[in-house]
Formats: C-alpha cells, structure tokens, sequence
C-alpha cells in the first residue's frame, strides 16, 4: 500500500463519512417524527387489515345474514367457532342456539370470511380487544353483531354474486348504529323470517314517493335530436311510472 | 464565610475541602448523566423520526430519573460460581475511573478541582484504569459473552491508549505545558480563533476517533456488541450494578467531550459581556472613525465591569457548550455508523492512527522549530504559511 493509496483511502472514508452524517442530520432536522402516540389517538388501520371475525346485520329488516351452516365452522383451522342450532317450525328457517367465537385462540386467518357463503361474516378493523378477565374474550352472537353493525347494510339476504369481486377481501366500514334498521318490528339479532315476509320501514326510511315523470327533460331532448325515434319517451315514462308504483306499493 | 473558612485549622480545610470538591464532582458526574443519556435518546429518536421519551416530564425530558430509581429497586440477579469480589467492585470501578476524569479539568478560570502540572499524564494514567475495570467484571462473571466482550474491550482500550495520547502530543508541543488550565490560558493568548483545532486538525480527528474507541461507543462498541456477545462484559449485571456501568459509560462521554474541548477549543475562552459590550461599542462607534455617545457608553460600561464572578459563569457556559458540542458529535456518529469488525478496529488502530498521529507531532516538531527559529527573518512566505496554520509561536 502506497502513501497515495493510504491518502485516498482516507479522503474517501472522510468523505463517505460526511455524507452519512449529512444524512443523519437531514432526517433530524428536517423530518417529522412519525410516531402515533397510541392511547391518546388511534391509528388508520389499513383496508386489508384483519381484527376480529365479526357477525353482519341485514339493516332492512334487522334479521342476521347467518343461515346456520356451519361452513365457518368447518373451515375454522383452530376450531374456536361454537355453533348451536334449531329449526323454527314456523319459518322452516334456522335459528341461532349459540354462535361464539374464542377470540383467545382465533388466529385471525380470514378462512371463516372466504368461506361464508352468504356474505354475513366480515373481518372487522376493531383490534383493542385486550380483557382482564381470558374468559371474557369467547365472543357471543350479541357481542359479534353489535360489533358488526358498522360494517352492516341494507340489502336482502342471499348468496354472493358471482364473478363479483369478492366481498371479504375489504371490510366496509359503513357506520350503521342500531337506530339504522328500517324495519318497525325489527331489532338487533332477529332471527331469520319466513320467506315471503315483506317488512314494514319506519316513517324516516321511507322513500318519497316520486313525482311525475321527469317529461320537460324529454322534451327539450326531442327538438335536439328530431331523428330520434318516437318509442324513447315513451320507453322513459313507462319506466318512471313503473317505479312510482312500486314506491307506492312499498309505502302501504 | 471568608472568616470562618480562615479560621479553620489546614487539616480541617483540607479534608474540608476535599470532601465539598468529591460532592460536587460526583454530583456534576450524576447531572451530566441524566443530561447525557437523555439527549442521547432523544437524538437517536430524531434521526430515526421517532419522539423518544414522551411520559415523564416535559415531553419525557426527566425520564432519566425515573430509569435510575427503577434500577435502584431492582433485584440482584448474580449467576452461579462467580468471582465473587471481582464481579460486585468491577461496576463500581468503571464508575470511579469515569469520574476521576473530571478532577482536572478546568471548568472556568481557576475552576479546577486539583490543578495537576501532569495533567496529560493523569489522563493516560486514568484510561489505563477503566480496562481493569472491564477485564475484571468480563473475568468475573463466569460468562462466555462476558469474558470474549471483556478481552475485545481490553484489547481495543489499550491499543487505542497509545494514539490517544500521542494525539495530545502534538497540542502539547504546541502550549509547551502538560498543565490543562496552560493549555486554555496559552489559547487565549493566542487571540482569535487561536484555539489548537486548525493547526492540530490532524491531531484533533485522530483524538475524535481514539477516543470514541476508548469510550467503547458505537462505531467502536465492541467490547458490548449486542448483535454478536449478547451485552458483553455486563452481560451478567442486573440493578443498579448495570447501572453503574452505564453511568461510567456516559460520565465518560462527557468527560472526555470536556478533555476535547479544552485541548482542542479552548475550554472556558469565549467571549463575556465586557467582550460583547465593548465590541459592540466599538461597532457603534465605527472602529474609531465617527465616534458617538452611545458607544463610548457601552464601552466605558464594559471597561467599568471587568471582574466579577460573572467571568466565571461565563467561562463554565462557553465551557459546557463546547463539551456539549463534542458529545452530540459522539452521539451524531453513533446513530449514523454501523458497528466495524474487531479486525477492521484494530487495523485503523495500528496501521493507519497511530501512523498519523506519529507524522503529526513530526510535523508539528519541524513546524514548530521552523516558526521559533526564523521569527523575524524575511521567509515571507514561510511565515505567512506558518502564520496561516496558527503555529506561530506569538502573532504580534
């Protein structure tokens, strides 16, 4: 090793040197610190992240979306999914005994989600879930779908739709409370109805019923476009009328 | 209190003295660790975007306090077969080594505890002691972890001993006194900006870079390399027994961040208010060119508050800022360098520091006797350089 070797190592050791701590001291000084300071403000979870299995509500009526059968409950690895169920003679439907999940040994895997059929479980974004009491973390079906109703909507229950994309890849934070049910007889964990059962919505939930058929837009289309065919306004107002029956008949 | 201090017979102000002086030593160590650790947390916190202690205190400044009381009330967890006597003085050792450093250094003028005419020599004399502090608790903790970090910390403290202080040779060729407080007083003298940083540059980053070594701090942190020997030398320690090994880590620091700071910028020098106010005077007054009332005031003020105790308040905070500078340097290039290997250590050590430290008190030597032997001559541009460097012996 020469003296000149020995020189420009050194000046580029130095020099490497300097530009480490260029960069340290750019990061002190000029970035803010990213902490969340946790207890006092909760963080953003993101989209895909996995909290807690949580049982949905369909908001229309306020029955569960679970049918009872028991798919979670197979495809559960760890088998802390509890399902007790008996048939209601009246409905021919089944009803719910006890539904729990022991969130102690739930490891949050999302395999009860994929394989719901109906779309009624969703993995919910609450994750301070700590107890004092370990028994206290076996969640019931109350537990589950009052934590569920924020991620709940209105809609009919039913199979997923196909080729659709798949409804558990996000949870959908919807914010639903339980004052969000429309149906009057309604409440939290009604079980499934018989099948033709059309419910009765509260007065706020009501859709107005619709004026007359929005004809002065027709029109003013009309001399825009005199080549146009004669059946389209007439396809339009039969639509409309259509509906407004139907908001009436929904009223009675 | 002049009177009654007086009054006293030499025995009792001796032992009198010593006692007050060892308190406040050990106090001023106590203080300058809590300062030390938490700006070390919080430093590292800012260079990682993270906020470091938040709980306790103002925004977690205190949180030091705390920490010590925790590890005061903590257990004594002491393995099996250990060398009993060895493993409980080791921590307490490492932590009088740190603070003996302080007993010499000039805090202000004439602030100094014991005002040693040796007090390099007491410096090489001291380091030498913190590794038997580290060899004896890495021996007497029965541990693989312990003894493998004791003998690195060994072998990288005495090898790097030698450039340490052929570093501080140089300075001390130039002040032509091992006394530290002539050190400081011989850079005054030699007016502004005549600290011993530019002409002993050389001599100055290898001084950085020996002691970081001998402090055991990261990038040097062999001796407790977490990733490889699980704490190193103690390893073994739990309580306020590891506590003292932290107390002497970070004494240390400062400790040797005060030692740079007076052989390298000299420690207490720095302006007072008599300097400011008399300066600004003399702005005011336009370096004699308009001279007005407003800056004759200021600098018959200043002429009239020469003295005083405030000369010393002043000379320990230029002091600590100075020291406060080095040891935010350490922290600096602790949070920006990764850890090097023993081999790569021992090679910087040997083949390339103590090298250059040597070439330094060379060139200062030849330097030297360039300036004393053709002062007044007409080597114009040999003085002029010479004159550049600082190394002239007086600048009038």
């Amino acid at each position: 090793m020469g003296v000149t070797n020995f020189v420009g190592e050194a000046w580029n050791a130095g020099k490497s040197f300097i530009t480490g701590l260029s960069i340290t001291f750019k990061e002190m000084m000029f970035r803010p610190p990213i902490t969340v300071f946790y207890p006092d403000e909760l963080d953003d979870v993101p989209a895909w992240a996995r909290g807690i299995p949580l049982q949905k509500t369909d908001l229309l009526t306020g029955e569960y979306k679970c049918t009872s059968c028991a798919m979670c409950v197979d495809a559960c690895p760890v088998n802390v999914i509890t399902l007790e169920w008996h048939q209601d003679p009246a409905t021919k439907k089944k009803v719910i005994d006890r539904y729990a999940i022991d969130m102690s040994r739930c490891m949050l895997c999302n395999y009860c989600i994929e394989a719901c059929p109906f779309d009624s479980l969703v993995m919910g974004y609450d994750y301070e879930l700590c107890k004092v009491d370990p028994t206290m973390l076996v969640y019931e079906m109350e537990d589950l779908l009052r934590m569920g109703l924020k991620y709940s909507k209105a809609e009919q229950p039913g199979p997923k739709a196909k080729n659709a994309l798949p409804p558990w890849l996000f949870a959908e934070l919807t914010g639903a409370t339980e004052d969000d049910i429309q149906d009057e007889n309604g409440y939290l964990g009604r079980p499934p109805q018989a099948k033709g059962y059309v419910p009765s919505l509260k007065p706020q939930f009501q859709k107005p019923v619709e004026e007359a058929p929005p004809a002065p837009a027709a029109e003013a289309k009309a001399p825009a476009a005199p080549a146009a065919p004669k059946e389209t306004p007439t396809q339009t107002a039969l639509v409309n009328t259509e509906t407004g029956t139907k908001d009436g008949e929904e009223a009675k | 209190m002049a009177e009654w201090w007086n009054g006293l017979s030499p025995v009792a102000q001796t032992w009198l003295g010593a006692l007050g002086k060892g308190t406040l030593i050990l106090v001023w160590g106590l203080a300058n660790f809590a300062i030390a650790m938490m700006l070390e947390r919080k430093v590292s916190a800012w260079m990682q975007n993270r906020v470091g202690p938040w709980r306790s205190g103002l925004h977690g400044w205190v949180q030091a306090i705390p920490d010590l009381l925790k590890l005061y009330v903590k257990e004594y967890i002491q393995p099996r077969n250990v060398d009993y006597w060895l493993y409980v003085i080791a921590p307490f050792m490492g932590y009088v080594s740190a603070n003996l450093v302080w007993l010499i250094v000039p805090f202000g003028p004439g602030l100094t505890v014991i005002n040693l005419d040796i007090g390099i020599i007491f410096i090489a004399a001291i380091t030498g002691y913190d590794v038997i502090a580290i060899f004896m608790s890495g021996w007497g903790s029965n541990n693989k972890y312990s003894l493998l970090g004791a003998m690195r910390g060994a072998a990288q403290m005495i090898s790097y001993e030698v450039t340490l202080v052929m570093s501080i040779i140089g300075v001390v060729m130039m002040a032509g006194s091992l006394r530290l407080s002539d050190i400081v007083e011989i850079q005054i003298q030699r007016g502004f900006m005549g600290w011993f940083l530019l002409p002993q540059i050389i001599g100055f980053i290898v001084y950085l870079i020996a002691s970081l070594a001998e402090l055991n701090r990261a990038p040097f942190d062999l001796a407790e390399a977490e990733s490889e020997l699980v704490s190193g030398y103690h390893t073994e320690y739990s309580g306020f027994r590891w506590a003292a090994f932290m107390l002497a880590e970070y004494i240390h620091l400062v400790a040797w961040s005060s030692i740079a700071a007076t052989l390298f910028l000299g420690g207490w020098s720095g302006f007072t208010h008599v300097e400011i106010a008399s300066g600004l005077g003399n702005l005011i007054n336009g370096f004699g060119n308009f001279q007005n009332g407003v800056g004759d005031a200021l600098i018959n003020w200043a002429a009239a508050h020469t003295g005083g105790w405030l000369i010393y308040l002043w000379g320990f905070l230029w002091f600590c800022l100075k020291t406060y500078l080095f040891v935010f340097l350490a922290m600096w290039i602790r949070w920006t360098l990764p850890r090097v290997r023993i081999d790569q250590l021992m090679d910087l050590g040997w083949k390339f520091l103590l090298p250059v430290s040597l070439f330094n008190i060379f060139l200062t030597g030849v330097l030297r006797f360039l300036a004393v032997e053709y002062n007044g001559l007409p080597i114009q541009l040999g003085s002029f350089t010479l004159r550049l460097l600082g190394l002239w012996a007086n600048p009038m």
